[in-house]
């Protein structure tokens, strides 16, 4: 929360300044690409490293790539994370499309702490993720609410707020199968 | 040849006629064999018998002076009929003009058909095929669910294929079969799902109903009842239709008693947005009938030969005469790319189908993770009789409300395409075997539909063992434990749930065959270990570079990450201190951060993904395999031995496989104990010589890839003897 809140407060940064950044592609590669050519026009100078959720890597990259597919537990997560903190990264650039199944990706930038984070969406067009861009932001929002090709938004929520209702009741379920499943083993196998 | 009658069943049809009976003339000019054609008018008031008087005087018009309907309106005009066959037509079938002797052929080749039906086409070619003639039908959680489906090029070229049933709108009968089932029911009047019932009675008789896709019509659809009643009025006779369709046929016990549990559901819950309306009006529809349909239920429960759930849920109507009973046809359903130098799961797999596809007929539908797998696929056509490729992109979640799926493992594979084509296969009914190769693909089964087809899980690693062990040696804090644990938990009833709906099931070593049927021994699990390309020569591999070690693993797998992690951090320190030339060469495709972090391009050298992983293999001098996790049967150990290079091994390393401490490898659990060994083959040229050797030998005697085929040819054989 306090990280949202300082990126919306703070203000654009000086691209001359842009030493180190992270490119979090929460996208296909074919999108990756393209945002990444686009990344070394605008500048040429930042040093990137590139957060990508599993291989091939991306062709003609010669910085350093990691693949979030290897941080499988929570605690694995959340060393990852803490690694990418350490760098302390000048920007983040993150694409936020209507691509399924990016969405953790998609809000890792908000918990690496880097001084600044620039979005793109599927046209290539990027803007600040700051406050005083908060009209961009609210026609990004609602873009991409009309551009959705799979599950509405109020379905996502739903299925979510159905999920928080039935998960422990599923937990609660295997573990009770498990129980059973290992004392008929045990009786078996006795 | 049979003798025909036509029989054209018309209501206030004048339009239509005017259309259809100029083209049905021309179809039957100079046809030989067509008895008479019947224009049966079900009380016209718009002028069609005198149409038919005065422009089609060659055709014999039936009056009826009522509407009777399309079932009894067709009974009546078939008691008249005088022809062997009888061709029910609808008033608004446009036939083309080659459209008979197609439907006539597989009468005189079998006795059992009992109807041939024709291939339908829209007048609007740009119009989606909502019905085409090949129909099919399924139990779906307690009410018979009827489709149309496209044809495969295939099945455009065929003369005959089964269906379910002979739409009555375009198809013939044989006319003593058509009586001695008593003709079409009336309880449907007036119209659908009558055709459907006559055959699904047939087809319990053990009667054949086809489809001659080279017999064409086009179809006006639903030109004569969209007159008489609104769309809604259409679909809630649908549904009263549907539910006299189970009650009046029914005669499963277990399979009523999940319709009438389900019933109420219906009425509350449909897919369709309208759909719960219909199921209400329907119900009130068809309630007063229920006596009446469970009567004929059980006077026909005396004739059948084939069962309900035979036929609704096996789907044994989709069988086709094989050309050759001793040749299968086998599908492969696999979730990378079968192809060599990969992985081993990848190697196992194409050398199975390889092996196979010279005694059966092998098709293999599978994903590729690019588009530029395509040229590689290539080498599996020269084998195969089909091979269909879906590129894995994106992740596709599963509806899973209440977390028991392990979605992780699901999202990349269950692709909507993946889906339409599985199920278009498996329901095809041209397979007698399907073979899902690992756990992502044996899930996907549940979309495959119906079929009498055997299904194989080949289970390449059980997760569940895999993940206790896991649980047992990473230990990471108490969240990370008790997310392992839970995932554990999951994973066992996961695997179980999905095993239980398999006929067999392959297992690469027994600890992963009890690591089943423990659970639930109702399981039938077989142990067929994997096999391994041994080279007959291995001279033109590149000679091995001193006190140099080889890894070799697919590092999206963590036993494999953990192992070069656990070989690195315990082991190899103390090698280095006795040999601090040494080299670990790790080599694989996707290693992780922490692998990469390893690589120094001095020491320790990280490959990544490689072309052929045998030259990397032949270049050490001994080759490692430090697991401490996972199940399965690890492959690398094989591959080492086909290029007669010695192996050191944990326990668990070597479990499964034909390896014998101190005589084909080197077997150490402890780090110290594990580098003493590596150190001992570097000091001991003959040993490693020895090891290689004997492995080789081990390698060639047990896991050469013709004699695990023939393993492999063994289990379809008991399979498929099994299901007889």
């Amino acid at each position: 929360m306090r990280g949202i809140v300082s990126y919306l407060l703070g203000s654009y940064p000086d691209i001359n300044s842009l030493k180190r950044g992270l490119l979090i592609l929460s996208c296909s590669d074919e999108l990756g690409r393209s945002v990444m050519q686009r990344l070394n026009e605008w500048s040429p100078h930042t040093q990137w490293h590139l957060i990508k959720r599993e291989e091939p890597p991306i062709e003609g990259f010669e910085g350093r790539t990691d693949y979030t597919f290897h941080a499988r537990t929570l605690g694995e997560q959340w060393s990852f994370v803490r690694r990418l903190r350490e760098h302390r990264y000048d920007v983040t650039v993150v694409v936020w499309g209507n691509e399924d199944g990016y969405q953790m990706l998609k809000s890792l930038p908000f918990v690496v702490g880097a001084k600044s984070i620039l979005v793109f969406n599927e046209n290539i067009d990027s803007f600040y993720c700051v406050g005083k861009n908060y009209r961009t932001l609210w026609q990004h929002w609602r873009w991409r609410r009309t551009t959705r090709s799979s599950r509405s938004d109020s379905g996502r929520l739903a299925e979510r707020l159905v999920q928080l209702v039935c998960a422990p009741l599923g937990l609660l379920y295997v573990v009770v199968r498990t129980a059973y499943l290992e004392t008929r083993r045990m009786i078996r196998y006795q | 040849m049979k003798t025909v009658s036509i029989i054209l069943l018309n209501w206030n049809g004048k339009e239509l006629l005017t259309e259809s009976l100029p083209a049905l003339r021309q179809a039957l000019s100079g046809m030989k064999g067509v008895r008479e054609v019947i224009v049966a008018d079900n009380g016209s008031t718009d002028g069609s018998p005198d149409l038919v008087r005065t422009s089609f005087p060659e055709f014999h018009l039936l009056e009826f002076g009522t509407n009777l309907g399309f079932g009894e309106g067709n009974n009546r005009a078939a008691l008249s009929a005088l022809g062997e066959l009888l061709l029910f037509l609808n008033n608004d079938m446009i036939v083309d003009r080659e459209f008979l002797p197609p439907l006539l052929h597989p009468f005189s080749r079998s006795g059992d058909v009992f109807a041939v039906a024709s291939q339908v086409f829209f007048s609007d070619a740009a119009r989606r095929r909502e019905e085409t003639g090949k129909t099919t039908a399924w139990w779906d959680r307690g009410i018979v669910r009827f489709a149309h489906q496209p044809l495969t090029p295939d099945e455009e070229q065929a003369e005959s294929i089964p269906i379910f049933w002979a739409g009555g709108g375009a198809a013939v009968f044989d006319r003593s079969k058509f009586l001695a089932l008593g003709g079409f029911r009336t309880i449907y009047s007036p119209a659908y799902v009558e055709d459907a019932d006559l055959s699904y009675r047939a087809l319990k008789r053990g009667w054949k109903v086809l489809l001659a896709p080279k017999s064409r019509v086009i179809h006006k659809h639903r030109a004569t009842s969209s007159r008489m009643m609104s769309p809604d009025q259409l679909e809630s006779l649908i549904a009263r239709n549907r539910l006299l369709f189970v009650w009046s046929n029914l005669t499963d016990r277990h399979m009523m008693m999940e319709h009438l549990l389900t019933l109420p559901l219906r009425c509350l819950w449909s897919r369709e947005p309208r759909g719960a309306s219909w199921w209400r009006r329907g119900i009130s529809r068809a309630l007063p009938m229920w006596g009446k349909a469970r009567r004929l239920a059980m006077t026909e429960s005396a004739e059948r030969l084939i069962s309900d759930r035979d036929l609704l849920v096996r789907g044994v109507w989709r069988k086709r005469q094989r050309r050759d009973p001793n040749r299968l046809s086998i599908l492969f359903v696999c979730p990378y790319l079968p192809k060599l130098g990969i992985h081993a799961g990848a190697a196992r797999m194409y050398e199975v189908i390889k092996g196979v596809s010279r005694y059966h007929d092998v098709s293999v539908l599978t994903f590729i993770e690019r588009e530029e797998e395509r040229e590689a696929a290539r080498e599996l056509q020269e084998f195969c009789r089909n091979v269909r490729l879906v590129v894995r992109k994106g992740w596709h979640p599963e509806r899973n409300f209440f977390l028991l799926k392990p979605q992780h493992r699901l999202r990349e594979f269950a692709h909507p395409e993946m889906k339409r084509i599985l199920q278009e296969e498996v329901s095809s009914g041209k397979y007698d075997v399907v073979q899902y190769e690992y756990l992502e693909m044996a899930y996907l089964k549940r979309y495959a539909g119906t079929t009498d087809a055997v299904n194989i899980f080949t289970h390449h690693e059980v997760q569940h063992r895999s993940l206790r062990q896991e649980m047992q040696v990473v230990r990471n804090g108490t969240l990370d434990a008790l997310q392992r644990r839970i995932q554990w938990m999951k994973m066992l009833n996961f695997e179980l749930a999905v095993a239980r709906s398999f006929d067999t099931i392959i297992t690469m070593t027994d600890a992963d065959r009890r690591a089943l049927i423990e659970y639930n021994p109702k399981l039938h699990v077989v142990v067929h270990e994997t096999g391994v390309h041994v080279p007959l020569d291995t001279k033109e591999l590149p000679p091995e570079e001193p006190r140099s070690i080889v890894f070799l693993g697919y590092f999206k797998h963590l036993p494999n990450e953990d192992a070069v992690l656990y070989f690195v951090g315990e082991v190899f320190p103390h090698i280095l201190k006795n040999f601090p030339d040494a080299k670990f060469t790790v080599v694989g495709a996707e290693p992780g951060h922490t692998i990469r972090a390893l690589h120094d391009g001095r020491r320790i050298i990280v490959t990544g993904r490689v072309e052929d992983v045998r030259p990397f293999l032949a270049r050490g001098s001994v080759f490692v395999a430090p697991i401490r996790l996972g199940a399965g049967i690890r492959g690398k150990i094989l591959e080492a031995w086909a290029v007669r290079r010695p192996v050191v091994s944990t326990t668990l390393g070597c479990s499964g496989i034909q390896a014998r401490n101190g005589e084909n490898i080197l077997i150490a659990d402890q780090p110290l104990q594990f580098a003493a060994e590596v150190c001992r083959l570097f000091e001991d040229s003959a040993l490693r010589r020895q090891l290689g050797e004997y492995g080789y030998e081990t390698a060639l005697q047990h896991y050469a890839w013709p004699l695990q085929v023939q393993k492999h040819l063994q289990f379809y054989e008991e399979a498929v003897g099994r299901r007889r």
